[in-house]
């Protein structure tokens, strides 16, 4: 059963097309790494895939349900953070948590606990009552992160989650996440940082100008290259960036 | 040398570049959001006709007023003293704008300019010449300078190149101040707490404080008694003050207002006193200089103090979620208050609610000062009305937030729609914020007006009350609609154009906001005039709201529509796009 199925799902900005005609795959309980250059595409499959962008073509399902018919359905059991984190600046990070247990129909007194356990995890506790305003990157992708998973969604979209956090939110945090896939829970994450995905993804899809270039399982893609490559090496194969002639300025030396 | 000379014009093409690319807009998106685009250069395009009538305006005023002083049409004193006067306008006009304008605008990018190989003064000194470019001092410029070739014209030729001389240094001096002023609240204002008080403060009394004249002026037309002959006496009185004895009342400190010290020059340069002129030139250039260095002492301070923001700790106490509110669910309740939070926790939100009742209580104030029996005066002792007209300012100053319901959330948009709420449930917890948000306005509206003239009858108090109401209910689908046609991703903690929403809605929400208050003006006048009993009032203006009730609530259901219609590109405002 999987959690994300996309047939030929499109997306066009004009004549631009951003998206063009992907099938993603993506198994329920599985960590999913999509990677891809800048600009290839990765996060308007997300909002396409959380209903934030109309596709243009294409149809897709999320956890067996269809979210242009079950629209609520699927957000009840889906959590995003977004690439611009979706955060109200003039709201506190405890009110933060507190707004979308409160569109998630969490129990008051149980949305009270998971926000204090969330906010001790990503060491936001001295800061639960500063505006978000006052947050610097970092503590903002915490609290976006706790936003995602405050409700326990059975599926999240994580767009470059770890960039600006530090070590140590950034080791637990990983943990945490490891735990929920273990748990049952799918993720579904962007991200430039390739270690990362090496580290935790079971899965992974690669997207070059707009289309699905590769996907499978870790092993399945590592399959397809030569032995030894690591997976910079085989992402730079995929994308096409390693047949093209190494770069060279002449003006500055080196 | 060559670097500066490079760095100077690599920092007026950057200039030039932000004000182009800021009008052309991003990636085409659908056609409804096309015209929301060209809707909103209307505004721009507007004012700057409205600038290029007042720059051609005042040169031809400048002009003429030189001409007629160098042919001894006009005379001498009275002449400057408009010179004098006009010129302290602007110069007011051009310091105060300082302070509002662009300190909210430049910080950020400094942080980036900082890195660049450009050094700190050059970065002043561009930052000063750039005063130049501001409409305010362009009309000053070019008014000074008309002014020296009517001179001219007039044939006074020697007075006229002093007078351009002065000119050009009474420019340079609005400029150093206007700068100076810039920086100054540019720095106080890296502290967000500090600066959205000081901007609170600063509106707030600088609104405020424009009744002072007229109640000084009040207060000497007290002795002469009300409604009687001694006032237009005293009137008559004020009109003949001539101009030495307005030059003895006016305070030590205001001969060293660049204005006083143009106004001076200019006398001595058309009475051919070449000592007079040399000494207005001298403390021009000197008063230049100094607020030149003034503006580049604080520029350093404003540019040291980019980082090491503190931000302050509250408790650390995690509470318990509020419950629902009554008859609304959790979600729309949950973005009820986050709107009803998010706003009041802005300068503009505030000011919404915060400004219009004071500043229509101290207007009628004032009425309730002046010497003659005039139709204000009557109105202003009807403290109704004076409530009813509150109630129709605070809507006003609410469009930033009601006609702009959801682009004012920016990425809380995003967090929004993400949620699992129907696009009705968003429309609805909207609109109950935004009723919140009424509330506490028409609270404030009440106590002003209640405190400034309690009086008339209280059937009339409520009648206004229920047309309140009443325009409550019609104007929330409106401001649904709006909000979702033409979202703009404002920031309600500033006061400039930055917060506001979309020029069309607002322009239209100010005639519906008038058109739904009208019934409720004609409930009073039918009781008042026609039933001659103000009992009939609320009766009447009752009626009007379950009207208005009957047709305003359902279509906010249908309006919701409008929010899954426009759904992504409200999402692509939301993320600024």
């Amino acid at each position: 059963m999987n959690a994300i199925e996309t047939h030929g799902l499109r997306k066009a900005f004009g004549e631009f097309t951003a998206v063009d005609g992907i099938d993603l795959t993506v198994p329920r309980g599985s960590f999913y790494g999509f990677l891809g250059p800048n600009g290839a595409g990765k996060s308007t499959t997300i909002k396409c895939l959380t209903g934030l962008l109309r596709p243009t073509g294409g149809t897709f399902r999320l956890l067996d349900l269809d979210p242009l018919i079950d629209q609520i359905k699927v957000k009840r059991q889906v959590g995003v953070v977004p690439e611009d984190l979706a955060l109200f600046d003039r709201l506190t990070g405890a009110e933060t948590l507190s707004f979308v247990a409160q569109v998630h129909g969490v129990d008051r007194v149980e949305a009270r606990e998971r926000s204090r356990e969330l906010l001790t995890l990503m060491d936001l506790t001295k800061s639960a009552n500063d505006l978000v305003a006052d947050y610097s990157h970092g503590m903002r992708k915490k609290i976006a992160l706790s936003a995602a998973l405050l409700p326990a969604p059975r599926l999240l979209f994580l767009d470059e989650p770890f960039e600006g956090i530090d070590a140590i939110a950034s080791r637990q945090i990983k943990d945490l996440l490891s735990a929920y896939v273990r748990g049952g829970g799918t993720v579904f994450l962007t991200t430039h940082i390739l270690e990362i995905v090496e580290r935790l993804c079971d899965h992974i899809g690669i997207i070059a100008r707009g289309r699905l270039v590769a996907q499978g399982s870790m092993a399945e893609l590592r399959a397809g290259g030569t032995t030894g490559q690591s997976l910079e090496e085989r992402f730079m194969d995929i994308v096409g960036a390693s047949r093209s002639s190494p770069l060279t300025i002449d003006w500055l030396g080196g | 040398m060559i670097h500066s000379i490079r760095g100077l014009r690599a920092l007026m093409w950057l200039r030039w570049r932000l004000l182009k690319n800021s009008l052309s807009g991003a990636r085409k998106r659908d056609s409804l959001e096309q015209i929301s685009r060209a809707l909103g250069l209307l505004m721009p395009l507007l004012i700057v006709a409205l600038s290029l009538g007042t720059f051609v305006a005042v040169s031809l005023v400048g002009f003429v007023g030189g001409r007629m002083m160098a042919t001894g049409v006009l005379q001498l004193a009275s002449g400057l003293l408009v010179l004098r006067l006009l010129l302290g306008l602007m110069m007011f006009a051009i310091v105060a704008l300082a302070a509002v304008s662009p300190a909210q605008s430049t910080l950020s990018r400094y942080t980036r300019l900082l890195l660049l190989p450009i050094p700190r003064r050059l970065l002043h000194l561009v930052e000063v010449a750039a005063g130049l470019g501001d409409p305010w001092v362009a009309v000053v410029g070019a008014g000074l300078a008309a002014f020296a070739l009517g001179l001219l014209a007039g044939g006074a030729t020697a007075a006229a190149i002093a007078a351009l001389v002065a000119a050009g240094l009474t420019v340079a001096v609005l400029v150093c101040a206007g700068s100076l002023v810039g920086f100054l609240v540019a720095w106080l204002m890296r502290d967000r707490r500090r600066g959205e008080l000081l901007t609170l403060v600063f509106v707030m009394t600088f609104s405020l404080l424009t009744f002072i004249p007229a109640f000084l002026a009040g207060s000497a037309n007290e002795g002469g008694g009300r409604g009687t002959g001694d006032a237009s006496r005293i009137t008559r009185e004020i009109h003949q003050i001539n101009v030495e004895e307005f030059d003895r009342h006016l305070p030590g400190w205001t001969q060293y207002l660049p204005s006083e010290v143009y106004g001076r020059t200019i006398a001595a340069a058309l009475a051919a006193d070449r000592g007079n002129i040399l000494i207005g030139f001298g403390m021009l250039a000197a008063e230049a200089v100094l607020l030149f260095l003034a503006s580049a002492r604080v520029h350093r301070q404003m540019l040291g103090s980019l980082e090491g923001d503190q931000s302050r700790r509250r408790s650390t106490e995690i509470k318990l979620g509020p419950k629902p509110l009554p008859w609304f669910s959790a979600g729309e309740s949950a973005v009820a208050r986050a709107l009803v939070r998010a706003a009041l926790r802005t300068v503009r939100g505030r000011l919404t609610i915060l400004l219009p009742g004071p500043m229509l209580a101290l207007l009628v104030a004032v009425f309730n000062r002046l010497p003659q029996e005039t139709w204000t005066v009557a109105a202003a002792s009807r403290g109704y009305l004076l409530f009813g007209g509150s109630i129709v300012f605070t809507f006003y100053a609410m469009h930033a937030i009601s006609m702009n319901l959801f682009g004012s959330d920016r990425a809380g948009l995003t967090l929004q729609l993400l949620s699992p709420i129907t696009d009705r449930e968003l429309a609805w917890g909207k609109i109950a914020g935004f009723a919140g948000i009424v509330a506490a306005g028409l609270c404030v509206c009440l106590a002003a007006s209640v405190a400034v003239a309690h009086s008339g009858p209280l059937p009339y108090w409520i009648a206004v009350f229920l047309g309140a109401m009443a325009t409550m209910c019609l104007i929330s689908p409106v401001a649904i609609w709006f909000s979702a046609i033409f979202p703009v991703a404002s920031d309600l903690s500033r006061t400039g154009s930055a917060g506001n929403p979309h020029p069309f809605p607002m322009i239209v929400g100010t005639l519906f906001t008038a058109l739904f208050m009208l019934p409720t003006v004609g409930s009073l006048a039918l009781a008042e005039f026609w039933f001659k009993s103000a009992a009939m009032a609320p009766v009447l203006a009752g009626v009007w709201m379950l009207i208005a009730a009957a047709i305003g609530l359902p279509m906010v259901n249908v309006a919701a529509r409008s929010i899954t219609a426009r759904r992504e590109n409200l999402a692509l405002v939301a993320q600024g796009k």
